[in-house]
Parts: structure tokens; sequence; C-alpha cells
């Protein structure tokens, strides 16, 4: 069984197509090799940013046999009456390219046919690899494409070679003006020239002794026991993301760590600030050391040994401007106090016709007066409406241009020393995922509903890719706020509020990511189409019934109890008019049983698990009724009669959302 | 190593490859991707190498001096590689070790950093490159130059000449770069960084300004009128130069600003197909 081997050879790739192009090409190449019909054990894919690799072990020698069935001439023109075949059939069989033997007669509708079954296609794999890897390299999705070549052909960075063997030949094929050979190359410095690979298992020795760690799940594993290591030896634990674990995986072939440090003054500096300069602009791996920063980082270096002492001297001086930088903005912005730069919201425009950050704090402070109002939360009504009158003034401050991922967060910052716990925690949450206090929630919901609908109101609607206001990830956030907390609040009015041109846009689009978020919330897709059918706006009121039927669902009565629903709702829903029901038309006791059950059915609210239990009797009632009684009769005042008791039924099961929607029934 | 030996180092380097050494283009502009040496030579099919040091403007990040690491000029050293060799980073790196810089005893790394002009219609991929954690050269493979996707793709590499000079003499302050032996960046520039700071960020006048650009706008059309691209694109640049200004100087709505970036680009993108019309090249 042989090993085919394929390495594009790429000049540095960008950190941030990994992982994803990875799980493209353990995907894409799968699926290759089934269409192409090729028998294979296993495929392993590896890559650091020079390169990507992909092993196909123990490959079939020839394709897979596909026996493809076509239809001739009939079998009375096949055969003349001697048995014998006549030159009808014979001229078939040469048209297909098989033999007498492979034909079989078989009785169609139309009579007996004559059917050739012909084997295709069945080329040594080692013949169709070459065209295989082409198809691969080209059918690899990037986010943004380069073309850097005669050929025209577009990949994340320019390919500039090609290992292409089997076991010990090589696949040639060509792509990008490149050839694919049996060399590969080693570490951009430390190793010299090309390196002949002569057979697929010299591969991996021959790159480790050329300083290239070549499986990626090693090299991450490698770094985060290196950087642990080198954080104990001074007692520090490492401040590591694995946002940031990935992208120093892809920018290094060989990871070397290097301690670097910077004097303690800059300790005076915020640390979400110096953590936001080690991480974002520096890929640096931040410590901290009993509850606080420690003055030092850690470098995930390509090269180290002998050049160790420069790289760790270079780092400490670009991090020590870069810190002196920050230090400057931060005792200019702290001279100036937040309640002070109000007044220069108004000089802040916004994009299109939404006018300056002052209008967008007054509108969204028409939205914090509803939710306070209606959510009856009067007690910190003061503190919320200080927290939205400072949320946006950091922007105005040096800190925030230079650094615009520290919005909010430096407001907090600036605030802290001049308000109350809440008021500068509100300001320092309002843009997290996840605002981890009521305060922060409120003013993250005003904002977020005040972005989706400003920007819907001049007709920035999301479609397709085309997103550049980032409106899916914030409407995703806003239900994910009000899905997670379950603060109860219809959004319908709050578009009012907003003057939304577009209330039913707005809507369809918060549902989209409803609907998403209730999936991740590991709720059934019906079950959560089921919640949206509800005559409601408010995603807290869906969000419960969703997670309720889902719990619902795993009960043995659930069955039952959706297809009573449904009966109701089948025969009702082309029912025109509304009409009461009168019990003196009543011809039979299913007919009272029911009214009975609906008139002593509890008015007042009740949880949705108890309005269950109550509902149950029904399917028996129901039940009886239906085998019973015949509804759509002749007489028109009776049919109407049994049709305005069978919609009172339904309505008491319309809490639980559009039920017709439910798969599982009977 | 002084400042003027890194340039003189480097030019001499890339003349050894061929490359033909220019002068700074004699007009204000923000990057050395600006000069006719790199905005034109990208578009069509002609090969074209080149290196200049080109003085680039950047009003808004002056800082009156007082900033150890910010300029509201500095210089740019620009090589254009068209086409684009495929070994295009090994020369790079042969350039490093003319600066005596030993990538053995060093981390040089190519990180991902995409390039886009708004203003001129451009854009590219490529990277920022690092050496020991500080970007001192931007590397861009060119895809599209005054809204025209590129026949041939130039290979773009934009040295910092500060930041390169400021890690070999290991100076924490750009004024304290030595430019000779015996006179510093300082001396040089000090009083240009202070008052160009002075003009661009507190002092500009608003009404003036709007009427330059105006006009040099109105100038840039009637000399596309009468096919006269080159000096057309010489008014494209003064637009340019005067809006940065306008910017600088918050001067400028959001609108406003996205505006005047579209009439810049405008003229940036009819000067580069009036160019290649006149070539006779096709579009």
């Amino acid at each position: 069984m042989k090993t085919f081997l394929l390495e594009i050879g790429t000049e540095e790739l960008p950190a941030g197509i990994f992982p994803d192009i990875l799980e493209q090409i353990e995907e894409k190449s799968k699926d290759l090799l089934d269409r192409y019909r090729v028998e294979y054990r296993d495929i392993e894919v590896l890559a650091t940013p020079r390169r990507l690799t992909l092993f196909v072990y123990d490959l079939g020698e020839n394709q897979k046999d596909e026996i493809k069935k076509i239809k001739g001439p009939p079998k009375n023109v096949s055969l003349d009456s001697n048995g014998n075949p006549t030159k009808a059939l014979l001229g078939f069989v040469e048209r297909q390219g098989c033999s007498l033997e492979d034909i079989k007669f078989e009785s169609t509708p139309q009579g007996e046919y004559a059917f050739a079954y012909v084997k295709t296609g069945r080329k040594p794999v080692r013949e169709i690899l070459g065209e295989l890897a082409r198809e691969l390299i080209g059918s690899l999705e990037f986010q943004r494409n380069m073309y850097w070549e005669d050929t025209k052909f577009l990949f994340s960075r320019p390919i500039r070679w090609l290992l292409s063997i089997l076991d010990d030949e090589v696949i040639p094929f060509e792509i990008a003006g490149v050839r694919a050979d049996r060399y590969t190359y080693g570490h951009r410095f430390l190793s010299q020239g090309s390196i002949e690979i002569k057979s697929v298992d010299e591969y991996k020795e021959a790159l480790r002794s050329s300083y290239v760690m070549y499986d990626h799940k090693e090299r991450r594993t490698y770094i985060l026991q290196e950087i642990e290591r080198k954080a104990n030896e001074i007692s520090a634990r490492p401040i590591l993301t694995e946002g940031l674990l990935n992208e120093v995986t892809f920018l290094v072939e060989f990871p070397f760590i290097i301690l670097g440090e910077f004097s303690k003054e800059f300790l005076e500096i915020p640390r979400e600030i110096l953590i936001t300069v080690m991480i974002h602009h520096q890929r640096y791996v931040p410590l901290e050391k009993d509850g606080s920063l420690y003055p030092g980082f850690i470098i995930v270096a390509n090269m180290g040994d002998k050049a160790e002492e420069n790289i760790k001297k270079g780092n400490e001086r670009v991090i020590s401007a870069r810190f002196s930088d920050a230090q400057f903005f931060y005792k200019r912005d702290t001279a100036i106090p937040l309640k002070d730069r109000v007044k220069d919201l108004e000089k802040i425009s916004l994009p299109g016709e939404k006018g300056t950050l002052k209008d967008k704090v007054e509108n969204m402070r028409r939205v914090l007066n509803y939710l306070v109002d209606t959510l009856r939360l009067d007690d910190i009504k003061d503190d919320l409406n200080t927290a939205l009158t400072l949320c946006e003034t950091d922007r105005t401050t040096e800190m925030v241009k230079e650094f615009p991922e520290l919005h909010g967060v430096m407001g907090g910052i600036y605030a802290r020393p001049h308000e109350k716990e809440n008021v500068w925690r509100a300001i320092y949450h309002h843009e997290d995922e996840n605002p981890p206090l009521l305060e922060a929630k409120l003013l993250a919901i005003a904002e977020r509903m005040y972005d989706i609908v400003s920007h819907f109101n001049e007709g920035y609607i999301p479609s397709g890719s085309q997103d550049p206001y980032g409106l899916r990830k914030s409407a995703y956030n806003l239900v994910s706020i009000l899905g997670d907390s379950s603060i109860d609040v219809e959004l319908g009015p709050i578009m009012d509020i907003l003057n939304s041109r577009n209330k039913e846009e707005v809507w369809n689009f918060l549902s989209q990511r409803l609907y998403n978020y209730l999936l991740n919330r590991g709720v059934k897709r019906d079950l959560v189409e089921a919640a949206l059918g509800l005559a409601t706006t408010s995603v807290a009121r869906i969000t419960d019934t969703a997670l309720i039927l889902q719990e619902l669902s795993k009960r043995d009565s659930f069955p039952l109890f959706i297809t009573s629903a449904v009966r109701c709702y089948r025969i009702t829903k082309d029912l025109k008019e509304l009409f009461l029901c009168n019990p003196e038309y009543f011809e039979t006791e299913d007919e009272k049983a029911l009214y009975k059950f609906i008139e002593e059915f509890p008015k007042e609210e009740m949880s949705l698990l108890e309005r269950y239990e109550r509902l149950l009797p029904l399917v028996d009632i129901l039940d009886r009724f239906f085998k019973n009684v015949f509804v759509m009769v002749e007489d028109e005042k009776l049919r109407n009669n049994r049709l305005a008791l069978l919609r009172e039924t339904y309505n008491l099961f319309s809490p639980f959302g559009d039920l017709t929607k439910v798969e599982e029934r009977l | 190593m002084t400042f003027q030996e890194v340039i003189l180092k480097l030019l001499n380097f890339w003349q050894e490859q061929n490359c033909i050494i220019t002068q700074p283009y004699d007009m204000e502009v923000g990057a050395g991707t600006m000069s006719p040496d790199t905005f034109f030579r990208a578009l069509g099919k002609e090969r074209w190498n080149v290196a200049y040091v080109q003085p680039s403007r950047r009003p808004a990040d002056g800082r009156f001096g007082e900033n150890p690491n910010r300029l509201g000029k500095y210089y740019q050293l620009q090589v254009i590689l068209k086409p684009a060799p495929s070994n295009v980073q090994d020369i790079y790196i042969e350039s490093l070790k003319a600066l005596g810089i030993d990538p053995l005893l060093h981390d040089i790394r190519f990180v991902e950093d995409n390039w886009e002009s708004p203003t001129l219609g451009a854009w590219g991929l490529g990277w920022e490159v690092w050496l020991d954690g500080m970007e001192i050269t931007q590397f861009t493979y060119f895809q599209q130059m005054g809204g025209l996707p590129v026949d041939l793709v130039s290979a773009e590499i934009t040295y910092g000449l500060e930041r390169i000079a400021m890690y070999v003499q290991e100076k924490d302050n750009v004024f304290d770069l030595l430019w000779n032996n015996d006179i510093t960046y300082g001396d040089v520039r000090f009083q240009e960084e202070v008052e160009f700071s002075k003009y661009a960020l507190l002092n500009g006048d608003n009404k003036t300004l709007r009427g330059f650009f105006d006009d040099c706008e109105r100038e840039a059309n009637r000399l596309l009128g009468l096919r006269l691209v080159l000096p057309a694109y010489d008014y494209t640049l003064k637009c340019s130069h005067i809006f940065n200004l306008l910017d600088a100087g918050g001067m400028l709505s959001y609108t406003e600003r996205v505006s005047y970036i579209g009439r810049v680009r405008a003229l940036a993108r009819e000067c580069a197909r009036l160019y290649l019309e006149m070539k006779g090249e096709s579009l």
C-alpha cells in the first residue's frame, strides 16, 4: 500500500486562515478521493506558516470499479430468430466498448431490452493523483486572495514550491507556474537550500532536522508547555487566550519561548491597556503574579539560541516605546474628566444621517427610560442615566483614538475614580459580549437596538456576505443578552421610540439571530419555530417558551398533546368570522364536556409547565369529541358553533407558540 | 551606522539588483506609493525596477516634536520590483544583511498586513516585516492601482528608515538619531516637526484649504480634459495633501471625510485610466 504526500510551499500565510483552511483541506480531499473513486485508509493534514501538507495513507493501486448500466436495443431487435446477436446489438456493444458477456436482457415496462454493464475508468491511482492535487489546491477558499504570476491563479499568498510524491515516485502536475517535484525547504533561516525527499517516510524526519516543527498540534502543545514552564520559573501565571495561542502557533515554524521584561513604572497604567498592547499589537503573552500584572511578557519567537539576547532586547525596546505612548495618552486623558468631555460629543459626527454622538446618546436615553419604566427599575434610574451620559465620552480620549478596541473599557477606567461602582462598571462592561451586571446589560440593549434600527432606517440592511457594520453580530449579541438574562421586554415599542421606518424587517432580522441563538442553546429546530410563532417581540419570552418546549418534548405525553392542539387548529384555520360558542346549540355530551373544560380552565396567568399539566386531560376529551361529533355538518348554525368551540380550545394552547410547527406528533 | 549610511547602503544594495535609483518626487505625498514612479509604473505590462527615498507627510501624525516615536514627516525608502521575482523575500533579506543585520542573530518575521489606499483606489496583500518585534518594512504585492487590476504584479518594499536607524543605533528617541557622526536627526528636522505640527493641527485655515482643494480638483479635471495626465496627477496629489491637512485639523465631519476621499479617488482613477489609454494598453 502506498502513501501520497503533497506539500504546498508558500510565502508566509496569514495566521487568521487557520484552523479553517485545515478543515477545508481535510473535507475537500476526502470528497475528491471519493469522487475519483480512490480507496485509502486515512488522511493527515499538517501546517506551518510556510506549508500546507497532506498525507493520504494506504492508497488503492487502481480506482474502484464503477459499473454503469446502459440501455440498448429491444431484445427482438438484438437477437435474430436463431438467438444470435444482430448487427444492432454488435454495434451497441462496440459503441460501449464492452463485450457480449457484459450484455444482459431485462424486462422493462416497454418490454425486454438489452443492457450493457460497463466497467469504467479503472485507471491506476498514480495517474490521477496529479489532477486530484491540482483540483484540491484550486478549490481552497480564502477570505482574501491574490495573484502574483502570469496565470493569475488566486491563493492566499504566493505558492513557491510543490512537493508531490507517491512513496518514492514524483506525481507531476503544475499550478501557478510551479512544477511539482520532490524538494522541500526547511526553516527560513536555520536551514539552507532545498531538501530532496526520496520517499514519503523521509519527509517528517527531514523537516524536523531542518528546524521545522511540522505538526501544528504538536507545535501548539509545545508552545503552551514552554510558556507555562517559563512562567513557572518566575512563579507567574500566563494570561493566554485560545485566539492568541492559535495565532502564535501559526506565526512560527520552530518556536522559541523567550521572557522579556519591562519597567515597573509602566504598571501604573491600567492593566487592560497593557494587556491590549501586549496581545493585540505585539502577540506577547502577558503574565500575572499574585493577582496583579507582572512587569514582563513572553515572546513566542521563530529563532532562539544565539539570537535570544537580541530578540529579548529588541522586543523590550519595542514594548517600552509602545507603553511610553500609552502612558503619555493616559496622563493627557486623565487631565480632563469624562464629565467635561460630554460637550464634545456633538463634535463627533456619525456616518450617514445619524447626526452626532450626542444624538445617539439622546436616542439611547429614550430607550433606556422605556426600559426603566417597563421593568420598574426606578431605584437605578439615576445611575443608569449618568452611565449613559458618559458611556460614549471615551471616544474623545487619545487612548481610544489609538486603541479603538478599548472603547467602553477605557471609559469605565476613566470614570472609576469619580463615579459610583455600578455607574463605572456599567460603562466598563457595556460593550462586552456578556455584560455581568444589569446596568451594563440595559446600556448594551439600548445601544444595540439603536445601532440596528438606525442602520436599517438608512437602508444598510445586511444581505449575503455584505454586513460592513457588523449588524449580525450586534443583533446576535442583543438577543443573547436578553435571552440569557430573561429581561422580559417587548422590542416593538423600542423600534417605535427609535422611529423605525421598517419595523417588520428589523424584527425579521432579529428573529433570524434569535433562531440561531436558540439552536445554539440546544433547542430543536421545529420547537424554535414554534416558539417564534408567539405573538410577541420579547426575546426572553420566546426563549423561555422554546426552552420549556424542549423540556416537555422529552415527555411521553408530548406527541399526544401536540396532536390535540394541531387537530383543533387544522379544522378551524379557515374560519373567517369569529363566532361565539352558544351552549344551547350543543347536541352531545362530548361537546358539553369540552365546553365545561374550557369554562373551568383558570383564566389567571400560570407557568407554561402548569398550563401543560392542566391541559393534558384535554387529550382524552378531544379524542372522544372527534370520534363522536361530526363538526362539518350541513346545518350552518351547528357547524359554526362547533368550530367556535374548537377555536376557543385552541386558544388555550396559544401561549406555547405555533404548535403546528412541531414535528413530533402521533 | 549613521542615518545617511542606512540610506546609502540600501540604495547601493538595490542598485546592484538592477534597480534604477531615482530621486524623491518634488511634491507633498503621504507615501512613496504616491510618487508617479510607483503609481503609474505599477500599471501596464512594462518591467520596472526602481528604488528611491521619499519624504512622506502625515500631518495628522505630527506631535510637535514631543513624542519620541511619532513624526508628521518621515522618510520612506521605496523599492518597486515589477514583475515580482519569485525569490523576492530572499532578496529583501539580503538587503537587511547589507545593513549588518544577521538573520541568524535576530527574529525576522513576515506578519500578515494587507495594504489599502482609499484615496489612490489601490490595494495589495503582504506583510509587515518584524525585526525582533519591531515593524521595519511594509511588503506588498499590488493587486489594484487607481481602481484598475494590475497586469503585472509588482512587489513593493517600503522601509521605515527612522525605525531601522533607531534599531541599529539603539536610540529610544528619533531626534537623537545620528544623521552623520556629528549632526543629529533633531538638528536637521526638529524645527520642521514643531512648526508643521502647529500649522497642521492648530492653525490650518478651514476656508482657505477648502478653496485650495476645489481649485486643485478643478485644475486636475481641466488637465485630464487636455489629456495631460502627469500634470493632472500632480494636482490630484495636491488634493490628497490638502485633504490630509483638513483631516489633521479636525475640520471634517465623517460624511465630509468620506466625500473628500471619494473625490481624490475619482481623480486618481481617471489618471490611471487615461495613462493606460495613452499608452495604447487595454484596460
